[in-house]
């Protein structure tokens, strides 16, 4: 895993095998992909839905999630929660809520047409929504 | 935009929090049958980080007045126009180490210093 650049901590590492050490680059690099996602369907899961995350875990998963952000782009979809969380967290210290499901708007900009005529009808929502600080976690 | 909900049997169906207010899908479909009470279903999604949608996402672009930066035309985030100059750049230089890669499958570019700069603004979400 080091080869891609993965944390050193990384207990998952892989020894090459005999039949990769003298293959192409590529061929080696993509079998470490593999050994990657094969990760993510056991080792990553659990330690990622526990209640003590594991931050290696969770840092590798977000590699694996640009992946497929790559791949599937531009099939997104914006998230409208009905409140922003940290109008419960300044207030005074109290533990936000947690949000209903059902209470969630997803939104589809998948067919927008780069006109902004078409999404003026509900513009201000979406600019409070899609005003997503980079600075901010 | 138009509005879309997840598929019920969707393993994100029961999420009421996001870390982040991106999610990318492979498939979308209209459930629900005639009349007007068809809906669009999201059947399977991911969410993903900002810097996952600058980095792979469309096209950038600035907008100066209200200081966000938006990709492909409608996922707008609140940054400094330096992070736009700064993720052209990198974008920039992984398209031409592409072009070296495919010209030259053989050439390693895994500890490549770009590649672990990608890796680590993909895993710290540019909170370096």
């Amino acid at each position: 895993m080091a080869e891609i650049g993965f944390d050193e901590d990384d207990e998952h590492t892989v020894p090459p095998a005999d039949e990769h050490q003298h293959a192409a680059n590529d061929v080696h690099f993509a079998a470490e992909l593999a050994e990657l996602f094969r990760d993510s369907g056991t080792t990553l899961s659990p330690e990622i839905t526990s209640s003590v995350p594991n931050v290696a875990a969770v840092r590798r998963m977000k590699v694996l999630y640009a992946a497929i952000c790559a791949g599937m782009y531009p099939n997104v979809v914006q998230v409208e929660h009905p409140e922003r969380k940290y109008h419960q967290v300044l207030g005074s210290g109290t533990v936000p809520l947690p949000t209903d499901p059902r209470s969630l708007r997803f939104w589809d900009g998948t067919n927008f047409s780069g006109s902004f005529a078409s999404r003026t009808s509900h513009s201000t929502r979406s600019s409070q929504a899609t005003s997503h600080s980079l600075t901010h976690s | 935009m138009q509005p879309v909900s997840l598929h019920p049997k969707s393993a994100n169906f029961s999420i009421g929090d996001y870390e982040s207010l991106w999610l990318v899908y492979y498939q979308k479909r209209k459930l629900g049958g005639g009349g007007g009470g068809a809906r669009t279903s999201i059947i399977d999604c991911t969410m993903v980080f900002p810097y996952a949608l600058l980095l792979f996402g469309g096209e950038l672009t600035v907008q100066h007045e209200d200081s966000t930066i938006t990709v492909g035309g409608w996922i707008r985030f609140q940054a400094a126009p330096q992070i736009a100059t700064l993720v052209k750049g990198i974008r920039a230089e992984i398209e031409e180490l592409f072009a070296t890669k495919i010209a030259d499958p053989t050439v390693s570019i895994a500890n490549h210093p770009l590649v672990l700069l990608v890796i680590r603004l993909l895993q710290t979400d540019g909170l370096i």
